[in-house]
């Protein structure tokens, strides 16, 4: 036909346009009644629409899965990291995700979404993804995110959710110290020899020195997820009257490990050869003048636990209290090697406090 | 204003004058430098002259047309012929002097090590087994040639003492040498004249030119052990020094400071200069340097010690300037 025109331009714009932004000013005030008003509820208790929880759970595992990208260590199987992890989910995962051989906790169990029982939930995920999970935690769940920027602490984690499946209680209870459970003794030991090479010995430390560090990790100055949690319910009087708690280093007994390594690592602590590196030994001893408390003994300290903080102190990643400068600059130039000789050396040492003579005069 | 220029260079010139200048030489290898300097400034100028005069001449005194002859003379002669033979000359006579520059040195040699960002110095007399250790300050006698052998750790320095010779390059991994006679005792500085970090501007060095008796001395005092605290508070200074971890860095000969990382401090207070040249060597440039050396000398190996109370901070000040 001659007049027959395109059906759209027969639209008319004008009235779209008023459609439109009439439609916008009516969602405004539906937002703003929403958020402004809480006509929105937010009852756990009621719960989600149907349907919406699939379609948020299946959002969280896929986002998971698309993200979790960390390597493994080698060391997952070892019982100390095992061990480590499991104090760890004792003081800051049972609550809501509960132990193994135990049920939830009624609060718990309350919580939208629930916390899945972690002997069910743990076997669900790879370990790159228990990583990611316990880095980041999950946005409007309850999960946390690590409370430390370090990651390499989450592995011990990690090691322990590997294992909790096949648990049962008598095994989780020795992992978690039985009845110091809770407590620092559950996992560095009886007066703070610990037994794990994971776990620093605390006893060769002065008290100045664990007050220090227990301030530090408190304060966010020294960076460890386990210990944060662990330092975070303490007050000053808490930490002045732990710092004194644990005793003198006990006899030792039984040959001592030596070779090559242990040799190159006393010949590095003491002459600073190839004018590159401190001598180890001016703050940490052996020394024959009294040292300043606030520096730790390392005579006798695990060899793992050593090799870990040199390497952060190298890379620049260890904090700590007011001279933690002087360490960085003094680790800066450690090789790889260097590093493993310094910690067999040490960790073949007799435990011994800074100053031997001074330890059982508290200041 | 255009009155004044030749006043405001006269001022500029002044800084030809004094411890750390070329143009006024207290050593053999810095006066023939200087004279070869004076040489090549005077054959500059008369080359200049002689271009420019004739540039001048031939555009501005006569400016026709000159017979051919007289044109290619003026340009092959003036601009080819007379530079070529002004520049050989000159040429001749520095590459002459050059091996001088070079001589061996006799009876002491010094072994300097350039770090980061100052001067490790040893002392090796004729004879000896072991050195005597110093740091940040080189002495030298005074009519003698002393050999001097450079090393550096890390990155590239320059040693360079302007009033008492030329400079020469520290390579890591590489042994350079040169030698220095210097002739007039007294004090001059010395630069790091090759760019190495941060702090490359402030790492100098005091040069001590001492009467050949007074240096053998000063050279037996060295090797001596550190002197002993004088006072209480001196003593507590000590204290600190080995309580806070400084012998892991530094040696005090006598004492179980043994670190060689940073200065042997064994006589720290004998030097004229704290830090390689940029602090004077006294109590509160101590009290400074030891709280933030960051501060001073950005990027400073040295560790800051700020959570020392005033009063360890103080005695530990008073302990190094007692280590004569």
């Amino acid at each position: 036909m001659k007049h027959a025109r395109h059906p759209i331009r027969r639209l008319h714009w004008p009235s779209i346009a008023i459609a439109i932004a009439a439609l916008a000013v009516a969602g405004l005030f539906a937002a703003v009644a929403v958020v402004g008003l809480g006509l929105y509820n937010v009852s756990a208790r009621v719960g989600h629409l149907p349907g919406i929880s699939w379609v948020l759970h299946s959002t969280f595992r896929h986002s998971v899965a698309l993200r979790a990208d960390a390597r493994p260590p080698a060391t997952l199987d070892d019982p100390g990291m095992i061990a480590l992890g499991a104090g760890h989910y004792e003081q800051a995962c049972a609550m809501c995700h509960g132990r193994p051989g135990e049920g939830r906790t009624a609060t718990g169990r309350a919580m939208v979404p629930v916390p899945p029982h972690i002997q069910q939930a743990a076997p669900r995920w790879s370990a790159a993804e228990l990583h990611w999970l316990i880095r980041e935690g999950v946005k409007m769940s309850g999960m946390p995110h690590w409370p430390a920027t370090r990651q390499d602490d989450i592995w011990p984690v990690v090691a322990f959710l590997r294992q909790v499946a096949d648990m049962d209680a008598d095994a989780y209870a020795d992992l978690t110290g039985g009845e110091s459970r809770g407590g620092c003794r559950m996992c560095h030991g009886e007066s703070g020899v610990s037994t794990n090479p994971q776990v620093p010995r605390l006893d060769i430390l002065s008290p100045d020195y664990i007050a220090a560090s227990l301030s530090a990790y408190r304060d966010g100055d020294r960076d460890s997820g386990i210990m944060a949690e662990a330092a975070s319910r303490l007050d000053d009087d808490a930490i002045a009257r732990l710092a004194r708690s644990f005793g003198d280093p006990g006899p030792t007994v039984g040959a001592r490990p030596s070779g090559p390594l242990v040799d190159r690592g006393r010949k590095l602590a003491s002459e600073s050869p190839r004018a590159r590196v401190s001598s180890c030994q001016a703050c940490h001893g052996p020394w024959p003048e009294p040292l300043n408390r606030g520096f730790p003994s390392v005579s006798g300290q695990h060899e793992s636990y050593l090799t870990a903080q040199l390497r952060l102190w190298r890379d620049g990643r260890r904090g700590g209290g007011e001279m933690a400068e002087l360490m960085h600059h003094a680790a800066r130039d450690l090789a790889d090697g260097d590093i493993a000789a310094l910690a067999a050396y040490y960790a073949a040492r007799l435990p011994v406090p800074i100053n031997p003579a001074q330890k059982s005069v508290p200041q | 204003m255009r009155a004044a220029l030749p006043f405001a260079a006269l001022a500029f010139l002044a800084g030809c004058d004094g411890r750390q200048s070329v143009l006024s030489p207290a050593g053999r290898d810095a006066e023939v430098l200087a004279t070869l300097f004076w040489w090549m400034l005077g054959g500059a100028v008369v080359l200049w002259l002689m271009v420019n005069g004739l540039m001048l001449y031939a555009s501005r005194l006569r400016p026709r047309r000159h017979p051919k002859h007289l044109a290619e003379w003026i340009i092959f002669g003036g601009g080819v012929a007379f530079p070529t033979i002004v520049l050989a000359g000159l040429l001749t006579y520095a590459l002459v002097q050059m091996p001088q520059q070079r001589a061996p040195g006799q009876g002491l040699t010094l072994r300097v090590t350039g770090e980061s960002w100052w001067w490790r110095v040893e002392y090796w007399p004729d004879g000896a087994t072991e050195p005597v250790v110093a740091a940040n300050e080189v002495r030298l006698p005074a009519g003698s040639r002393s050999e001097i052998a450079l090393a550096a750790n890390g990155v590239i320095h320059s040693f360079w003492i302007p009033a008492l010779g030329g400079k020469t390059d520290m390579i890591p991994g590489r042994d350079t040498r040169m030698s220095l006679e210097p002739v007039a005792s007294g004090e001059y500085r010395g630069q790091c004249a090759e760019f190495c970090g941060a702090s490359h501007a402030q790492m100098a060095m005091a040069a001590v030119v001492m009467e050949p008796e007074n240096f053998q001395a000063w050279l037996q005092q060295q090797a001596e052990p550190a002197a002993e605290p004088a006072t209480d508070e001196a003593r507590r200074g000590r204290g600190v020094f080995l309580a806070e971890g400084c012998g892991g860095c530094h040696t005090v000969r006598g004492t179980p400071a043994r670190g060689r990382v940073g200065p042997d401090l064994t006589h720290l207070a004998s030097r004229v200069t704290l830090a390689a040249g940029v602090l004077p060597m006294e109590r509160q440039a101590l009290r400074d340097w030891i709280r933030d050396p960051d501060a001073i000398k950005p990027g400073a190996r040295m560790p800051g010690y700020d959570h020392l109370s005033d009063a360890d901070l103080r005695a530990l000040a008073v302990y190094l300037e007692g280590l004569e």
